[in-house]
């Protein structure tokens, strides 16, 4: 993509941005001068709608981190003058020609920061862009054309910066269902899209930078055309993607196709026959993996109460060498002899070639039930049942490795919080996790930035909240590692499970059973078979009336797993939430959030969890859209071994406007204890506007 | 977990057995106890005597066969010379304008510029507005300054009913105000919306105030003029993604005098209309009393659907 230098661009953008100002302040009385009032004159091209406005901002904050006797502080002042301008539904000859809106946004910011008593001054301009374009906008044949650029420099914790830049430019045209095809091709449509797109991410803290820059150039196809009795989807997507940066470059090309197909048959139309089919290649520069997904589903409807499925199912992943082909049948009978009775019979088989490691392969018989019926006081009683038996022969040498399995960080970093990697019975020295945000793809390091928990034969990732690599809660992430894949030979796996309940329109309570058993009938490696037992009881409570809404839950579980190579794992978990809404009136609105969690691990050596989470939030509008929330939020996660996490935070944030005059007034302190560090950090941002 | 084990598998026999005894037992009854066992555990027990009915499924194709092409192509009678691409910023720059910007479409009716007809067809029986001997109608508020606005020329595009007594009761003191018009109550009701705004040119309502000098010439403005149709929550037509109608109304009162669709076949209120369906403008309802393929194009014509639903 041709771009300006970074000078030049910045230069140019000073000048606009003075000579804005100079306007503004020259246009007579400051307070009346309105772009609404100035409307061109009629032409070939017409502007809109124009919109615009000067926001002033001020950021200071005092973040202090002590660990004994150290302490780390970021005094941080920033300023930044914001201009912005756009013109909305601007249109060439006439708007059903050619319409549109375009803006431009500049942000000129000063930041004086003060990191352990040395200082540190940065400037710079951040540009952004937006222009949209409709061709033939009312017509069935539409065109758009877009170029957007965003640029954004934030300051992250412990005095770290992140710079990003996204930009990208395309268009897209539009086939609808009344176009000129109508009549030869009825009820298709279709789009035909191209873009280029950039992002550019760099990230400063503790004197180390990362870099990430990803293009991306994609084009593609999205193409439907209906029938009476049918519908096609056509897709087909190519995408070339690129990164450099601080890890080794590496590109690949993406092509991905899908072709779906939905037929309603049969002499009432009561036969319906989906297929979907889909390959995914993607090779390059350090990747190579195609995937494949066939689906062929042919459903029945023999009655109101009596219908039949069958399915085939076909995935083949190739990647990196490693081959995984699946092939599964499930055959289905769903029979309701009375309204309020449910019966399910399923059989399944499916048989799973991995290459180079051998196979496996099963067949199952499922059945279930579901049963309800009313009860006195407007109440329900609900039973289901569901028992399952399968034989599994498994022939896998070696571990099979699980490449790139996507997780997501959680919203809260702290003793105990974290997810389960997929398979079971992981080898842990071969964890290997990214941390992929912004299609970057920044490594991270066990016992720094995240441990791994034995959860019986599962295993736990935990994310440190001293994680020196800036994992942010919600992040993506891509974990590959290697797991054994369990015992070569045969054995069976029974499963069963049931609930019962009764539910009231204010009260609930219902209580499950769920246990599943494998046991070896020939072969070697019974070390590697598991059982699972689960206990599960819930309350739940409702209740609105005219000024509150209040809702309360109570959940107890008894867990435990066993198998030959962990041994036993057993737990007991309490879950308890309440939520109250109060309404008084005068537009005010009181929200009481509370959740509180703790696990008991029951086997030697014990240990006892805890995450504790309450929040208070005033919310009060005023007229004409102003409004201010004063929020607070105290949580705590605990666990036996691992330090204590402990975070208060209290907050106000607000949107007031006066005619053209906006404030944002913003403030936020958060007090955090993990162990013997302590985060003291009071923020305060406000921002002032006018609109022009 | 051995002794936890067979412990379930025995409730799971006994509770098999259970079941095996009760349909035993159940079977064994008369028809009648049968029938009362049966319908206190389920509910859609057939009746003693019933015989348990298997309904069969029926499914709606999920489109209508598509429309079949003619042989020849109708002939499309509308007289695209009469509005040609861009006909009306073209007409809009030879009608007076106000001093606030706005076009003056009283003085380009007086002036011929324009001319808006009765009716959407030649012989078209519209109701015609009795004329009244007040020409120009002035009302003088206490110690505010006195408004007068021509009754001949809204008599002459808009029908008595339109205005009376719906929005102005035949009768004096009534209390108006420039807050209530902006509310869209009197004046409001059509100023502001599809004509001239009160908040532009003071002078066209209130003689007596000074009339605004444009130094240079007016700009263009044009009036929102877009009216949207809402569309019920409980419309089935939500569910087919298809956006509600919108049009332009400005170009069907230049070529149009109000009372040619007001009130006989749109009636002026903001809600509680009637709801319109593609049927009854399929049916020469509504829009397709001039929406038809003869005076403008037609709603059945699917390559026009995306001009009233964009």
């Amino acid at each position: 993509m041709p771009s300006l230098s970074t000078k030049a661009i910045r230069t140019s953008s000073r000048l606009v941005l003075v000579v804005s100002i100079w306007v503004i302040i020259t246009s007579g009385n400051g307070y009346a001068f309105s772009l609404l009032s100035w409307v061109p004159s009629e032409g070939d091209f017409a502007l809109g709608e124009w919109q615009g406005g000067v926001i002033g901002g001020y950021e200071w904050e005092d973040q202090q981190t002590t660990t004994g006797n150290n302490t780390t502080s970021v005094l941080r002042n920033r300023f930044d003058e914001d201009v912005f301008l756009r013109n909305n539904a601007f249109y060439l000859m006439d708007p059903r020609l050619l319409s549109g809106s375009a803006g431009v946004d500049l942000d000129f910011y000063q930041e004086n920061d003060k990191l352990n008593g040395e200082n540190k001054h940065q400037d710079g301009t951040l540009i952004g862009f937006d222009v949209n374009t409709t061709i033939l906008g009312q017509m069935p044949y539409t065109g758009i054309l877009f170029a957007h650029r965003n640029e954004n420099n934030t300051s992250t914790d412990f005095g770290g910066q992140t710079y990003s830049l996204n930009q990208s430019i395309g268009g897209m045209a539009t086939l609808r269902q009344d176009s000129f095809l109508r009549e030869a091709f009825p009820y298709f449509s279709a789009d035909v899209y191209a873009r280029q797109e950039e992002a550019d991410q760099s990230t400063t803290q503790f004197g180390q930078t990362f870099t990430v820059n990803e293009t991306r150039d994609v084009a593609g196809v999205d193409a439907e055309k209906g029938f009476q009795t049918a519908d096609l989807d056509f897709t087909y997507q190519f995408a070339n993607d690129s990164y450099t940066g601080s890890t080794p470059a590496y590109s690949f090309i993406t092509q991905w196709a899908s072709l779906n197909y939905s037929l309603d048959f049969g002499p009432t139309l009561n036969r319906r026959w989906d297929s979907r089919i889909s390959y995914l290649t993607r090779s390059g520069n350090g990747v190579d993996e195609s995937f494949l997904y066939a689906d062929e589903k042919l459903r029945i409807d023999h009655f109101k109460n009596l219908s039949t499925s069958y399915e085939y199912l076909l995935t083949d992943t190739d990647t990196q060498g490693q081959q995984d082909i699946n092939n599964s049948l499930t055959f289905q009978v769903q029979y309701r002899p009375f309204r309020n009775l449910t019966n399910t019979l399923t059989l399944q088989g499916a048989y799973d070639t991995l290459s180079p490691a051998g196979h496996t392969d099963f067949v199952a018989v499922e059945g279930s039930s579901d049963y309800t019926h009313s009860i006195p006081w407007g109440g329900n009683l609900i039973l289901g049942g569901d028992g399952r038996y399968e034989i599994d022969q498994s022939h896998v040498t070696g571990p099979v490795t699980a490449l790139n399995e996507k997780h997501i960080a959680p919203p809260f970093f702290g003793p105990g919080i974290g997810f389960n990697l997929g398979a079971p019975f992981v080898i842990t020295s071969t964890i290997v996790m990214y941390d992929t945000r912004g299609g970057g793809r920044l490594l991270t390091k066990l016992g720094v930035d995240y441990i791994t928990q034995a959860q019986g034969q599962l295993t736990k990732i935990v994310i440190l909240p001293t994680t020196t690599l800036p994992i942010m809660p919600g992040d993506p992430l891509e974990v590959t590692y290697s797991y054994v894949v369990g015992p070569d030979g045969t054995y069976s796996t029974t499963s069963l499970s049931g609930d019962a309940g009764v539910t009231f329109g204010w009260i609930s309570l219902i209580g499950a059973y769920q246990q599943s058993n494998q046991s070896m009938l020939s072969g070697v490696g019974a070390q590697y078979l598991y059982s699972t037992r689960q206990e599960t009881g819930q309350l739940n409570l409702q209740k609105d009336w005219e000024w509150v809404d209040a809702r309360a839950s109570a959940l107890y579980e008894i867990y435990h797993a066993q198998s030959q190579s962990v041994g036993v794992f057993d737990y007991t978990l309490q879950d308890y939430g309440e939520y109250l809404t109060f309404r008084p009136g005068w537009n005010t609105t009181l929200n009481l959030d509370g959740n509180e969690m703790y696990t008991d691990y029951t086997v030697q050596p014990t240990r006892h969890n805890s995450d504790l989470d309450f929040e208070a939030a005033l919310d009060r509008f005023l007229s004409s859209g102003n409004y201010f929330t004063v929020f607070a939020r105290a949580r705590q996660a605990a666990e036996t071994d691992y330090p204590t996490e402990t975070d208060y935070e209290a907050g106000l944030r607000g949107n007031f406007r006066y005619g053209k005059i906006f404030i944002w007034p913003w403030f936020s302190w958060i007090n955090r204890t993990y162990g013997p560090t302590k985060t003291n950090d009071p923020h305060i941002m406000l921002r002032i506007g006018r609109e022009l | 977990m051995l002794v936890r084990k067979r412990g379930v598998l025995r409730s799971v026999v006994v509770a098999l057995c259970a079941i095996g005894w009760g349909a035993l037992v159940i079977g064994g009854c008369s028809e009648e106890s049968r029938y009362q066992v049966l319908s206190f555990l389920f509910e859609g027990v057939p009746k003693p005597g019933e015989k348990p009915q298997w309904q069969q499924v029926t499914h709606l194709a999920r489109r209508p066969p598509p429309a079949k092409a003619t042989a020849t192509p109708a002939p499309v009678v509308i007289a695209k010379e009469k509005y040609p691409f861009g006909w009306l910023p073209a007409l809009l720059k030879t009608v007076p304008h106000d001093a606030a910007g706005y076009p003056d479409m009283v003085a380009a009716f007086k002036e011929k510029k324009i001319d808006p007809l009765p009716g959407p067809e030649q012989d078209h029986v519209v109701p015609k507005a009795k004329k009244v001997d007040e020409e120009e109608i002035t009302l003088i508020p206490e110690g505010k300054t006195k408004c007068s606005f021509s009754h001949e020329i809204h008599t002459t595009l808009v029908t008595c009913k339109s205005c009376h007594p719906g929005v102005f009761k035949m009768k004096t003191g009534e209390e108006m105000s420039m807050d209530a018009m902006g509310d869209g109550k009197f004046c409001g009701f059509c100023h502001g919306k599809v004509a001239f705004p009160i908040t532009g040119e003071c002078v066209r309502c209130h003689p007596a105030m000074k009339k605004k000098a444009a130094k240079k010439p007016p700009k263009e403005k044009l009036l929102e003029g877009e009216v949207k149709l809402t569309r019920a929550k409980s419309s089935d037509a939500n569910l087919s993604g298809i956006p509600p109608a919108s049009f332009p109304h400005l170009p069907h009162r230049v070529n149009y005098r109000c009372y040619a669709c007001h009130n006989t076949i749109f009636p002026m209120k903001e809600e509680g209309t009637k709801p319109i369906t593609m049927q009854d403008i399929s049916a020469g309802k509504y829009c397709g009393v001039c929406h038809n393929g003869k005076i403008a194009f037609s709603g059945d014509d699917l390559g026009s659907c995306s001009r009233c639903h964009p």
